[in-house]
C-alpha cells in the first residue's frame, strides 16, 4: 500500500515508467499522424510530489504556457495534460490547421477547437492503449484548454487530487517535432490509490505472464 | 525587504517591510488579512472551499474555512485584534472556460465558501479580485497592505 512518505521500489517505478511510454508513445504516434511529421520522446520522468510542489516546468512558474486538460475517468482517477509553451502551441496550430509556419500569432476559439479536437484524439488513444495493457477502465473526460501562466494551470489541475490526498504522481514525458521546434510536455497525473491500483494492475498481468512461461 | 512566497496550501505572517507572495493561482483562492494598526498581514493559499466535503487532512490551509480559522489564531498571536483584521480576496477563476459543469464553475465554490466564513466571523472584506477564467500572481505589502495583482494575457 502506498502512503505518504513511501518511496516507490524500484520495479514500481519502472511499471510506472512502462505506462507512461504506453500512454505517450500511443499519443505521440496519433499526434504524429495528424501533423505528418516525426515526434520524438524523452524517456519517462515520475515525480512522486506533494500537492504543493508544482514542479518548475519549462522555465519558470508565470510563463505562458497552452495547457490541453482532461480528466480521467472510470476505474481509475487522474488526470491528463498536454503542455505547450506559447511558441510551439502557435506552430502546432500552424501544423495542424495547414497553415504557413509563423502565421497564427495569437489562438482564436477557433484555434482553440482544433486543440480540443488534438486533445481527444490523443487522450483517446492513449487512455485507450492504456485500458488493454492495465484491464482496467480508463476513459477521458471533454478536454478543456487554457492559455495562462504555468503554475496557475497545473495548480488548477492538481487541486482535482487535494481532495483525496496530499500527494500525486507525475509522470511526465517531453516531446519534439524535428525539424519545427515545436516542443510539448505530456503528463499523466495520479493520486495514490490509483498509483496503487495501477501497480497492482501491472503486478497481476506480469504474474499472468510469468505463469504461462513456467 | 523580503519577498517571502506562499505554495499551495500554505499560509504565512509577515510584518513590515516585507511582502507575501502567491505566484500564478488559477482555482485555487488566495486570503490576505492586514492589520494596518501593527503592520502585520497573513497570506493563505487555499485550495478547496470546505474542510466537511473532503478527506480529512492534516493540512488545514487546504480548505478556505479552516485556512481563516488558523490565519485568525496567527495574527492573534502576533497581537492583533479581530476588528483591525481588513480581508482581500483574490483568485478562484475558471481556467477552462470551454467545459461547462452543472452548477456552480470551479474556483466559485471557494469563493463563495470564503465569503461565507469571513461574514460568519465577522472579518471585514474590503477588496477582491476574483472570478473570470485568467490565472492571478499576487504581491502583498505589510507596509501598505495593498494587494498587487498580475495577470497575462
Amino acid at each position: 500500500m502506498i502512503e505518504k512518505g513511501y518511496k516507490l521500489t524500484w520495479l514500481e517505478r519502472d511499471a510506472l515508467r512502462e505506462i507512461t511510454s504506453i500512454g505517450a508513445g500511443n499519443a505521440t504516434t496519433a499526434l504524429s499522424k495528424l501533423m505528418k511529421r516525426r515526434i520524438d520522446v524523452t524517456i519517462p520522468q515520475l515525480n512522486l510530489v506533494s500537492i504543493q510542489t508544482v514542479p518548475e516546468i519549462m522555465g519558470g512558474p508565470e510563463k505562458l504556457a497552452t495547457a490541453i486538460h482532461l480528466r480521467i475517468k472510470g476505474d481509475t482517477t487522474g488526470s491528463l495534460v498536454l503542455l505547450f509553451d506559447k511558441a510551439s502551441a502557435l506552430l502546432v496550430t500552424d501544423i495542424l490547421t495547414g497553415k504557413e509556419i509563423g502565421t497564427t500569432k495569437t489562438l482564436t476559439a477557433q484555434d482553440n477547437e482544433v486543440l480540443i479536437n488534438m486533445g481527444n484524439i490523443l487522450a483517446d488513444s492513449c487512455l485507450k492503449a492504456l485500458s488493454e495493457f492495465l484491464d482496467l477502465k480508463l476513459m477521458p473526460s471533454e478536454p478543456g484548454v487554457a492559455t495562462d501562466m504555468i503554475k496557475s494551470i497545473m495548480d488548477t489541475v492538481l487541486v482535482e487530487f487535494a481532495k483525496k490526498s496530499d500527494y500525486a504522481l507525475l509522470l511526465e514525458v517531453e516531446f519534439i517535432t524535428p525539424p519545427t521546434r515545436v516542443k510539448g510536455h505530456f503528463f499523466l497525473i495520479f493520486d495514490l490509490a490509483t498509483i496503487n491500483q495501477i501497480v497492482n494492475a501491472i503486478n497481476k498481468k506480469l504474474g499472468r505472464k510469468r505463469k504461462e512461461e513456467a | 525587504m523580503a519577498d517571502i512566497e506562499v505554495q499551495m496550501a500554505q499560509m504565512k505572517t509577515a510584518r513590515d517591510p516585507d511582502n507575501l507572495i502567491a505566484l500564478g493561482i488559477g482555482s485555487c483562492i488566495v486570503i490576505t488579512f492586514y492589520d494596518p494598526k501593527l503592520k502585520i498581514g497573513a497570506l493563505a493559499h487555499c485550495m478547496l472551499p470546505d474542510s466537511k466535503e473532503a478527506e480529512p487532512s492534516e493540512n488545514p490551509i487546504k480548505f478556505a474555512d479552516t485556512a481563516v480559522d488558523e490565519m485568525l489564531k496567527q495574527m492573534r498571536v502576533k497581537g492583533s485584534l479581530k476588528p483591525d483584521i481588513e480581508a482581500k480576496i483574490v483568485g478562484g477563476a475558471n481556467m477552462f472556460p470551454n467545459i461547462k459543469h452543472g452548477g456552480l464553475e470551479p474556483g466559485e465554490d471557494n469563493v463563495a465558501s470564503v465569503r461565507k466564513k469571513l461574514e460568519a466571523e465577522g472579518i471585514r472584506l474590503v477588496g477582491e479580485a476574483v472570478g473570470g477564467s485568467s490565472g492571478r500572481s499576487v504581491e502583498f505589502s505589510t507596509v501598505t497592505g495593498i494587494v498587487t495583482i498580475k495577470i497575462k494575457l
